[in-house]
């Protein structure tokens, strides 16, 4: 019988051998365990915060609101709209919110004396001592003589269309909307909610309106932008929307009636009067209407061109219209086309000008100024509208509307109103700036 | 990015191969390639660190490139704790911040940013290390680890003219997985 002989020390190898073993078997078992037991601890967590700035209407009782359009005390300006000036006196759209009276007679040093009321405000016009303007739907007709104290002699009401404002937001056309209140919220949501066109289930959001814009004229009434909707001409006050174009008779300046309403298609954007005829800009061409009735207006001709935006101007022989693209009026086309008007039944393209971003234009003798969005506002001798020559280019400034009259030019800029003296073309100058409040 | 690659790949280890040290003191560099498995999926996950070895105790600094959900890249410090000298199991977390690779960028209309921004990145486990020679090694392992980022949207609501309504969603992600991993380790201990 064999007998065998432990070791003590081939025991403890043997023991230490079982140890690691059962080491090493604990130890695998724990890794292979490991995605099991975190198998309940794994989550792909998501928590979604949607912080909204939205704007959340202000109403007025419309007594309120018409009790309120006066001269009220010179503020601060903010989002700079369409602009008129009347005599020495500027009007200044301040966009929905109503018109700054600014006093120029010393263009260095322009004076803000009064501020009119008027919500929902876009465009204006001014013959005489009568101002006109919109108001959301109804066009006041105010007393301008004394800009310190002026008084609505009349209001239309249901002219214009109601604005749209997009993404369901209905207003309360009892009342008016007299102000935009800026809310901040923020609010916990699931992942996998709508990232956007939420403000609208809160009930509160707005867009402005795509519908109205403002004011035009020849002398002896005032003068407005290349971009205004409003436009006079002898004893017409000449409106366009969206589609239509309104005529009102002002004969009796203060005592405005509709007489008739055209329609003249879609894309509707600028109205701007030359003798005996309005040049409408549309977004997809340039229209010619014939006034010789001033209350019946007829097409006489037009011009096609790409879908952008086109305020247009006009002088003896030429029409000039800028052609921008961007929101709202989609393409991609920026460039000035210059129409002969030989032939206003057929006005005939002569000449292309490639431009940044060109908006609104105006003419003073021989000179073109255009508004070239962020490439600022460009001064051209026009003598020869086939060789338009670049005087001067006016940087730093963003640009829209300009006004060119009597060796000042006003120009509306995102952030404000400026004016400069062009009386020696050479050198053109900075008189001053009336900054925006933004 | 790719400097910092170059660093670890290239830089590292030279500088291991060359600093030579006593028996249990030394720089360190693995190499991982690994499954980060979560809620939704599993995705690959690659990462490379180097480091010093002192004693049983190990830190070092890491970078990875993480595909789970979002590409990211997580940058670490590595620390690790081995149980024996030689062979032995271990434990180690890492623990870091996610930097933001390059992401699908999707815009509505009326989308003015889609941005991610980085966070928190963490990975512990245990795992066990074979020797191969004097300088080698191969080691799996497995860990909890999570990784955060945001997601940040913003739409912009304007038309003609006023004031513009904004909108800004801010999603935030805490994603967590278990994250099995292979490596091969190099050290410069004699």
């Amino acid at each position: 019988m064999q007998r065998y002989q432990i070791n003590p020390c081939q025991l403890n190898q043997n023991h230490a051998g079982m140890k690691k073993m059962n080491s090493l078997s604990i130890l695998g078992l724990l890794l292979l365990a490991m995605p099991v037991l975190f198998t309940a601890c794994v989550k792909d967590d998501c928590s979604s915060m949607h912080t909204y700035t939205f704007y959340k209407p202000v109403y007025k009782t419309k007594e309120e609101v018409r009790a309120n359009i006066k001269s009220n005390a010179p503020r601060e300006v903010g989002t700079t709209g369409k602009l008129y000036i009347r005599g020495h006196y500027i009007f200044l759209n301040e966009v929905d919110k109503g018109i700054h009276v600014i006093d120029n007679s010393n263009p260095s040093q322009p004076n803000n004396v009064a501020f009119i009321d008027i919500p929902g405000n876009r465009e204006l016009a001014v013959k005489g001592d009568i101002l006109y303007a919109d108001l959301y739907t109804d066009m006041v007709a105010i007393d301008i003589s004394n800009p310190n104290n002026v008084v609505v002699k009349k209001i239309i009401e249901n002219l214009f269309p109601y604005r749209y404002y997009g993404f369901g937001f209905q207003p309360d056309h009892s009342m008016v909307i007299a102000d935009w209140q800026r809310v901040d919220t923020t609010v916990r949501v699931d992942c996998n909610s709508p990232n956007w066109m939420t403000p609208q289930f809160l009930g509160n959001v707005f867009f402005a309106d795509v519908n109205l814009g403002s004011a035009a004229s020849t002398s002896p009434v005032g003068m407005g932008g290349s971009m205004a909707r409003f436009s006079i001409l002898g004893e017409r006050l000449y409106t366009v929307t969206y589609s239509d174009l309104d005529v009102f008779n002002i004969s009796n300046l203060s005592n405005p009636s509709h007489t008739n309403t055209i329609n003249l298609g879609w894309n509707i954007e600028t109205i701007y009067p030359f003798r005996d005829k309005l040049f409408i800009g549309s977004q997809t061409g340039m229209f010619v209407y014939n006034v010789n009735n001033p209350d019946n207006p007829v097409l006489s001709g037009e011009f096609n061109h790409v879908r952008t935006c086109d305020p247009v101007i006009a002088d003896d022989n030429y029409a000039y219209v800028t052609l921008s693209s961007g929101t709202p009026c989609a393409g991609f086309t920026n460039e000035l086309d210059i129409l002969e008007l030989n032939n206003f039944a057929n006005p005939e393209l002569v000449k292309v000008y490639n431009m940044h971003n060109p908006k609104g234009l105006s003419k003073s003798g021989d000179y073109l100024f255009i508004c070239d969005g962020s490439a600022g506002l460009k001064v051209y001798n026009a003598s020869d509208v086939y060789n338009l020559q670049l005087v001067k280019t006016i940087e730093g400034i963003d640009p829209f509307d300009v006004i060119a009259y009597n060796g000042i030019a006003l120009v509306v800029a995102s952030d404000g109103l400026y004016q400069y003296d062009y009386s020696a073309i050479s050198n053109i100058r900075l008189l001053s700036k009336i900054t925006t409040k933004n | 990015m790719k400097k910092l690659l170059f660093w670890f790949l290239v830089v590292c280890p030279a500088i291991t191969n060359a600093q030579d040290t006593t028996r249990n003191i030394g720089f360190y560099t693995t190499l991982s390639v690994g499954l980060a498995a979560g809620e939704s999926n599993a995705e690959p996950v690659y990462q490379l660190s180097t480091g010093f070895l002192f004693q049983r105790f190990y830190a070092g600094a890491g970078i990875g490139i993480d595909r789970y959900k979002f590409r990211t890249y997580p940058l670490f410090a590595d620390l690790r704790y081995d149980f024996d000298r030689r062979k032995s199991a271990f434990v180690y977390a890492n623990i870091g911040y996610d930097l933001i690779g390059k992401q699908e960028k999707r815009f509505t209309f009326n989308q003015t940013a889609d941005d991610y921004i980085g966070g928190f990145y963490f990975d512990a486990g245990m795992g066990y290390r074979f020797a191969i020679g004097h300088h080698n090694g191969i080691a799996f392992s497995a860990g909890y680890s999570g990784k955060d980022l945001v997601n940040e949207k913003r739409y912009l609501f304007a038309w003609q003219g006023g004031d513009c309504d904004e909108q800004v969603v801010r999603n935030r992600y805490k994603l967590t997985r278990v994250l099995m991993k292979l490596s091969w380790q190099f050290n410069s201990r004699r």
